[in-house]
């Protein structure tokens, strides 16, 4: 029942997004702007979900918006709009992972920080979900994160990464045991 | 959402201007059509075709057929090159394919020509130095295939400007078939593999043109 409701909302989010793509390329500022809107929360869940409390979030989103408005005219209206936009997010992310990287100790020991100057339970709850990501591989992370957090089928998430949807599954079921454990072990 | 996210899609807002959403046929079309003619016109101003070369298509099945392989490898060449310039999500062996396919069994008939040829080879019309000419005249319909993968949203601008060299390459490479002598060997040599060469100056060139994005 659930996959039903989250596969219906794809499936008028992509209607929904393309239409205002298709606006935007004829010039309507609205529709633009709406669409901007839309996607930057789901941009912000992307990075958020991969590279957890980013010091330069808010950057690396308008970094992804000011691509997408790049290559706006690159969106053919007889394709889909779905996967038009996460490749676009995808390659953005590759690009913030190799920065990401530098970073890497720095934002640890931000997030240190955080926890314990927090006692919210939420937050604590936040943080945790997002060292359990970065405790998996890029090829792992990217599947859990496609299919799990960002609402993409198998399929989808298979051809946006380039690999067959079983070497997909195969990640996604080594990444969950990982983090399975790895919960476990907190506990 | 916060203010300055707010502020910066505004700012992305009013700057909206129309634009017109991309046709890889179309575009790739307008490309084979202009590199053929360019390089058509540069032939023509730099030496003479061989005579009796056009006749040739009509007298023999299998230089008509290494032509036609041959415009159909550049059209696929160069399709496939300028659907790498658009985001989509895709396998690069499987969009490789048809391309690499096709040019390997161009190829492939002038291996198969060096036992039965075409043509009766013979050193008429032969050019000096259409190594050299193939490798130049190449340039114009590179830089016009890079220009326009620069427009768009490469995500593999090596592997495309690659494409893109290969078919710029391919092009004076197959008017060679008309402008030079016809001998399967010589044709490999000093047609094809140069044409070929330009591929590696395209993905050279796509390295510092496209990822300076």
């Amino acid at each position: 029942m659930n996959s039903e409701i989250k596969s219906a909302a794809r499936i008028e989010d992509e209607q929904r997004w393309s239409d205002l793509m298709v606006q935007s390329q004829l010039g309507d500022v609205h529709a633009y702007n709406q669409l901007l809107s839309e996607l930057s929360v789901v941009i912000e869940k992307y990075l958020r979900a991969n590279f957890g409390n980013l010091h330069n979030l808010e950057d690396c989103i308008q970094e992804s918006l000011l691509a997408i408005h790049r290559a706006r005219h690159t969106f053919d209206p007889n394709r889909l709009f779905r996967p038009w936009f996460f490749t676009i997010i995808h390659h953005k992310t590759i690009d913030l992972l190799r920065r990401a990287d530098t970073h890497k100790k720095a934002v640890a020991a931000e997030t240190q920080l955080d926890k314990a100057e927090s006692n919210h339970v939420d937050l604590d709850r936040v943080i945790d979900g997002e060292r359990l990501l970065f405790c998996l591989s890029d090829e792992q992370r990217s599947a859990i994160t496609m299919t799990k957090l960002m609402g993409m089928t198998t399929n989808e998430a298979s051809i946006a990464l380039g690999v067959t949807e079983s070497t997909l599954k195969g990640r996604l079921r080594r990444g969950l045991n990982k983090i399975k454990k790895q919960w476990q072990a907190n506990e | 959402m916060k203010t300055s996210r707010r502020n910066f899609i505004d700012n992305l807002t009013t700057e909206l201007t129309p634009v017109n959403a991309v046709n890889t046929r179309v575009s790739a079309m307008y490309w084979f059509a202009s590199a053929f003619a360019l390089a058509i016109i540069i032939f023509s101003l730099t030496g003479p075709f061989r005579s009796g070369a056009v006749d040739s298509l009509l007298s023999s099945p299998q230089f008509f057929i290494e032509t036609v392989i041959g415009l159909i490898a550049v059209i696929t060449l160069i399709y496939t090159a300028f659907e790498m310039a658009i985001p989509a999500p895709r396998s690069k062996i499987r969009i490789l394919a048809w391309p690499v396919l096709i040019l390997v069994g161009w190829i492939s008939l002038y291996l198969f020509g060096l036992s039965h040829p075409a043509l009766e080879p013979s050193m008429l019309g032969k050019r000096e130095f259409c190594y050299v000419e193939t490798f130049l005249y190449s340039v114009p319909a590179l830089l016009l295939g890079l220009l326009w993968v620069k427009k768009q949203w490469p995500t593999e601008p090596v592997i495309a400007g690659a494409l893109v060299g290969v078919a710029a390459g391919v092009v004076p490479a197959m008017v060679m078939q008309f402008a030079c002598m016809y001998e399967p060997m010589h044709i490999l040599t000093e047609h094809i593999l140069p044409g070929l060469s330009v591929g590696l100056v395209g993905a050279l060139l796509a390295f510092i043109m496209l990822k300076l994005r």
